[in-house]
């Protein structure tokens, strides 16, 4: 464990939830912080996501007990660093599959009519929180 | 990585989980302090709504002067009926525009049905309630629809729900006009809560009908506390 490295980490987590917070994306909230654990899946070990995953949680749950929603949420950058295996060829790309398949996924899951009927602002939230994502993994290299 | 790497991971894990799952309070907090209305909203969106709710009173006033033949100096003072304060959740992710959820339920005397203000302007509608919380369709969801009435010469329209909201059915012969007030006339929600103003008025598709965009005095993210209606 490098202990800069974990520093960096919640520097970029807070500067994620800030970008939540204040920038809306095609209308919504944009998935940054998602996109950024999704990112740190291809740069952490899986003790260090624990760690990352957790404090997002904290970060952002809004209910006394873990809800529904969340709990997917918390388990998308598990199943990007379960399959980082497969996406080795060119980490950009696979950051880059990984948070596009992860936000729609997330949200087929969770709320699938919606998801359906916004198809288009998830498309937008999907893109720029790619873009954030490899800024992330270029960052916290 | 070391062992002692190992505990000091462990160690940080520990207090992260404690603070997700005994202090959740926190993060609220957290999220409080760092979002961009902690302030609250803009003085232009205060004037602006209350600019539309003075206009709706306008329009109800006048509509009851002239049905009943008398003036509108001798209609004094508004009908406020009883209202729940509520504070409004940050959802994420269930961050869509057409439903908010809020801190107040059938504990505080929240029922279905009933309407949900913001600065005066109605921007839902209860359809959920828990113990605690209750969740409102507000106007952005493509379900929402409310009979509404027009300007002051009370035009009757429908409100439809949507990602750009729009008033229908608004007969062709009605004169309506970029900026008049919109405002609910439906059972249930107290007469003549103001909703926005109108936008852009065109022909609908079919000739028969009049229909035009809403423009609204708030954006609909930034909103953190409502009132419900009682």
């Amino acid at each position: 464990m490098n202990l800069g490295k974990i520093f960096l980490g919640i520097v970029i987590l807070l500067l994620a939830l800030l970008l939540q917070l204040w920038i809306p994306v095609a209308g919504i909230r944009g998935d940054f912080i998602l996109a950024t654990l999704i990112a740190f899946a291809f740069i952490y070990s899986f003790w260090e996501l624990v760690f990352f995953v957790i404090l997002s949680f904290f970060a952002i749950n809004w209910q006394p007990m873990p809800s529904f929603e969340l709990v997917v949420f918390s388990l998308m950058p598990f199943a990007a660093h379960a399959l980082r295996v497969w996406l080795t060829w060119e980490r950009w790309i696979g950051i880059a599959i990984s948070v596009i398949a992860g936000i729609f996924v997330f949200y087929a899951i969770v709320t699938p009519a919606a998801a359906v009927r916004n198809w288009e602002s998830l498309l937008v939230d999907a893109l720029i929180c790619t873009a954030f994502a490899e800024i992330v993994a270029w960052g916290a290299e | 990585m070391t062992k002692r790497n190992n505990y000091f991971l462990a160690i940080l894990i520990l207090i992260a989980a404690g603070l997700a799952f005994l202090a959740p309070s926190y993060g609220w907090r957290l999220r409080n302090v760092l979002s961009p209305l902690a302030t609250g909203q803009s003085e232009a969106t205060n004037l602006s709504a209350e600019n539309e709710a003075l206009k709706a009173q306008l329009a109800e006033f006048e509509t009851i002067a002239s049905q009943l033949g008398i003036s509108t100096t001798s209609l004094r003072g508004s009908n406020p009926s009883s209202l729940i304060p509520a504070m409004v959740y940050s959802r994420y992710p269930m961050n869509f525009k057409n439903e908010m959820l809020v801190d107040a339920g059938a504990g505080q005397g929240v029922t279905p049905g009933k309407g949900v203000l913001f600065n005066g302007l109605l921007v839902g509608t209860i359809y959920e309630v828990f113990s605690d919380g209750a969740v409102a369709q507000t106007v952005f969801d493509p379900g929402f629809r409310l009979p509404v009435r027009i300007g002051t010469s009370s035009v009757d329209a429908l409100l439809q729900g949507g990602t750009e909201p729009a008033v229908v059915s608004i007969s062709k012969d009605a004169k309506v006009q970029e900026g008049d007030i919109i405002y609910a006339a439906a059972p249930g929600i107290p007469y003549a809560i103001p909703i926005g103003e109108v936008g852009e008025v065109s022909m609908a598709e079919n000739s028969l009908f009049q229909q035009a965009t809403v423009n609204f005095a708030y954006d609909i993210n930034s909103i953190r506390a409502v009132e419900i209606e009682k």
